[in-house]
């Protein structure tokens, strides 16, 4: 045949082999009986979505609700693979942030499908947990998203906040962040500038104290905070909060935007 | 005398690599039977078939092309010090793997081991041109070039994972230290092909790389294209490591320590210490992930541990015995 | 045997070899004298095709080095640079039948013949008790012996080394000329040797070449150098000449 035909075959043929390589076969609606959870907030939002009873395995570090001590561990960042064959799961979830790079391939190895949930912002914990109810096919019992916004308020002065991870060095919530998205939504206001979790001066800290200063209640401990007020040379009013749903994005996140607006009423009342 | 001096070693090492592969497949953190596996079960197939045996052949490859990396090395430098790692090799690929994950790229499959591999490439072609004056490439030059560069690398690494969402960073931060985590079959082939690839090219050049142990004039005199073996050598070392780190992060110890224990045993030139360290290599890597795999109930720990815990008493046995 | 013809080298800008011309004959015992930095050890680097000079030509049994193959030339002349050190401790019988790499193919190893060839070489350097020694475990004089040893295991019709007498002990010294002697006289292979030190030179060597900043200062039969006033001019100091030895006049 002629160069044009013979071009025209080639492309097509080409175009039409790159689609079956990469296509990704559209998985069949099957019925999930077993789920395993590779996070400690995507255990939870299964929980909620009514999927409790089919979770067989969890993470090392999934905790909440009680009845999640007593299932199989299968390890932290690197789950160890093995034992998550051995339970015969139909589903694997992982949160997008703590994922291992090797964690699709390795899976896809043993054929066992895996649902990766971002959970980054506030508006991805609903988000994450409607895709796990139609994925797994769970009878939705709880959603967050009228929770969330009874807890909406809108103050006459916003506080700054900081939320502090970890005191030295001082890593903070930034903007972008779920616990950002918390403050914009109890009326306060983030008084770090960066997006993500950066690591904050202590210069920028002293500088421009916050009004308030969050931390977590079992990972930091107040002699540790005052230390760094301190160094610092600041007097900022410090708060623990329950580390259990601050740390983690998931469905008791209703939970801390309750606890944020306690803390904010008390601290408005007194200023 | 000559090759008979390798046949006997080659044998016994390769029996020992085949023993250690089948132990590696036999031993796990789920208790399957081979039976099981070779009767069908399915969970015995998939364990033992697609998640043991890749990883324990992907072991076996890694620690090859490291050791064989170390050996050339070693004798293409003149300096018994030298590992697969010393021309800024690793510091190239954890550069990759570190800016990818404070982009957030990471997350993406696949992109950590291609950006590592070109991160090792491009820092290896960056330290021989360094180091290169007039078409000759001076060995002390390259070593303080790679040494420099891998200084810069480390500050570029730390940057980058001050600036990673702390999530990737863990993740990160093992792939650093070592892991064959989630290796497939596909890894397996890759690598095959590399190791291959780079075998035929050094075994092609192991008479030159032998009289090069004499001295670079020595060896022109006696007619080797001592530049050209140089640059083969750095190339096809420099690329199948580059090609098992994009794999498996920076495994340390195997590439420096192997050559010096086959040395202690064997005693003979770079025709010889080339096939036995890499089989040695294997050997040793596949142990030590098994060890990496099995050692505590819960966790998986790094694999770069096990290399310098199983290889190190090893070593200081065998320097004691010796003279 | 060897032609050199106004051969010229230089280290980026520094001269080590001007336009320098001497012809070598078989069976020769040559000295190659000269302070530090008078180009010995280049232009010895430039006969073994170390180096390639950047002008004048060099020809090897009436054929120029450039058109030699490179392993055809190694088997015929041989190198030993100064102080030899291989990285990886070996054995004595290893290190020189090494020397036979110039009759391999790519891929061969050595083989019977071969190994035959590195004893017989050990035994003309009188170094047989040695084969099974490792060099880590020899003196400096008894590695220099393996050494030569490794150059003459190739047979080669002319050898060329590099200071072999430095940093040896008296006693030494005269084994290895003697050595040196008796092997230009046993198997008429042409020796030319680089050496600091002048009496032992001209006590052994048929012919002394002497080169001063890159260029032939002399080139005779040891007699014609031993005069006190060719020292003189040579060197610049006041010598006589005491039982066959130049020694340093004293005011």
């Amino acid at each position: 045949m002629n160069i044009k035909r013979r071009f025209i075959v080639h492309r097509s043929s080409f175009i039409v082999l790159l689609a079956i390589c990469c296509a990704e076969p559209a998985s069949p609606p099957i019925a999930v009986h077993r789920i395993v959870t590779l996070a400690p907030n995507v255990t939870e939002m299964t929980y909620a979505v009514g999927c409790g009873p089919r979770i067989v395995g969890t993470d090392n570090f999934s905790d909440y609700p009680e009845a999640v001590k007593r299932r199989t561990k299968v390890g932290g960042v690197e789950p160890d693979i093995e034992k998550i064959v051995a339970l015969h799961p139909d589903l694997v979830i992982a949160s997008a942030s703590n994922a291992h790079p090797n964690l699709r391939r390795a899976l896809a190895a043993v054929r066992l499908p895996l649902l990766v949930i971002p959970t980054d912002r506030l508006a991805d914990i609903s988000r994450g947990m409607a895709i796990i109810a139609q994925r797994a096919g769970c009878p939705t019992i709880v959603t967050i998203t009228t929770a969330l916004e009874r807890q909406r308020r809108k103050r006459s002065r916003s506080p700054a906040v900081i939320f502090a991870v970890w005191t030295s060095p001082l890593y903070v919530a930034g903007r972008g962040t779920f616990v950002d998205d918390l403050f914009s939504l109890t009326g306060a206001r983030n008084a770090v500038a960066t997006t993500g979790w950066p690591q904050y001066s202590l210069e920028s800290f002293a500088a421009h104290p916050p009004d308030l200063l969050l931390y977590p209640n079992r990972s930091v401990s107040r002699g540790v905070v005052e230390d760094l007020l301190r160094r610092a040379k600041v007097h900022v009013e410090a708060v623990a909060v329950d580390e259990n749903v601050f740390t983690r994005p998931g469905p008791r996140v209703t939970l801390a935007a309750a606890e944020l607006n306690r803390i904010l009423d008390q601290w408005e009342k007194a200023h | 005398m000559g090759k008979s001096a390798l046949i006997r070693p080659l044998l016994l090492l390769a029996a020992a690599l085949i023993i250690a592969l089948a132990i590696a497949s036999t031993f796990g953190t789920t208790a399957v039977s081979w039976r099981d596996a070779w009767a069908g079960e399915p969970t015995a197939r998939t364990v033992i078939f697609d998640l043991r045996l890749p990883r324990a052949l992907l072991a076996a490859l890694v620690g090859a092309s490291l050791a064989a990396a170390g050996v050339t090395f070693q004798t293409l430098l003149r300096n018994p010090l030298a590992d697969p790692f010393i021309l800024g090799v690793s510091g190239g690929a954890a550069c990759g793997a570190a800016v990818t994950t404070a982009f957030g790229w990471a997350r993406i499959p696949g992109v950590v081991s291609l950006v590592a591999f070109l991160g090792a490439c491009g820092a290896t072609a960056a330290v021989f041109i360094l180091a290169r004056r007039r078409e000759y490439t001076d060995p002390t030059r390259l070593l303080l070039s790679g040494l420099v560069l891998n200084a810069l690398f480390s500050a570029i690494i730390l940057i980058a994972f001050a600036l990673s969402p702390a999530g990737d960073l863990t993740a990160a931060l093992r792939w650093m230290m070592g892991t064959l985590f989630g290796a497939t079959w596909s890894d397996v082939v890759l690598l095959l092909l590399f190791l291959i690839a780079a075998m035929i090219v050094l075994v092609f050049i192991a008479g030159d790389l032998r009289m090069l142990a004499f001295g670079e004039d020595d060896a022109r005199s006696r007619g080797v294209d001592v530049e050209r073996v140089k640059l083969i050598g750095f190339v096809a070392s420099s690329i199948v490591t580059g090609a098992a780190v994009a794999v498996s992060g920076i495994i340390g110890f195997v590439g420096l320590l192997i050559p010096h224990l086959v040395r202690l045993i064997w005693r003979r030139d770079y025709r010889v210490l080339l096939p036995l360290s890499a089989l040695g290599g294997a050997i040793l890597l596949v142990l030590a992930d098994l060890a990496s795999r099995v050692a505590l109930p819960a966790a998986e720990l790094p694999v770069g541990a096990f290399t310098a815990i199983l290889g190190v008493p090893f070593f200081l046995s065998l320097l004691r015995r010796s003279r | 045997m060897l032609d050199v013809r106004g051969v010229s080298y230089a280290y980026d800008d520094v001269a080590a070899v001007r336009d320098l011309s001497a012809t070598f004959q078989r069976t020769q015992l040559v000295a190659l004298t000269g302070p530090n930095g008078s180009g010995k050890s280049t232009l010895l680097k430039l006969l073994a095709r170390v180096l390639a000079p950047d002008s004048g030509s060099i020809a090897f049994e009436d054929r120029k080095l450039a058109e030699w193959p490179p392993k055809e030339y190694a088997r015929r002349v041989g190198y030993l640079p100064q102080d030899p050190d291989p990285t990886f401790p070996m054995r004595a019988l290893e290190v020189v039948v090494s020397g036979r790499a110039p009759f391999l193919g790519r891929f061969e190893w050595e083989g019977e013949s071969d190994y035959e060839e590195a004893r017989r070489a050990l035994a003309l350097v009188d170094a047989a008790d040695l084969t099974d020694r490792y060099l880590d475990e020899m003196s400096g004089g008894e590695r220099k012996r393996v050494f030569l040893a490794r150059v003459l295991a190739a047979r080669p019709k002319l050898i060329l080394l590099d200071e072999p007498l430095a940093s040896l002990d008296v006693s030494h010294v005269q084994q290895f000329s003697t050595l040196l002697r008796d092997i230009v006289d046993r198997t008429e292979i042409t020796v030319i040797y680089a050496t600091h030190d002048l009496n032992w030179a001209a006590a052994y060597a048929d012919r002394i070449l002497v080169m001063q900043r890159g260029s032939l200062a002399l080139d005779a039969a040891p007699s014609a150098l031993m005069r006190p006033d060719v020292v003189r001019e040579l060197f610049g100091f006041e010598a006589q000449v005491v039982g066959g030895w130049l020694v340093p006049a004293r005011p």
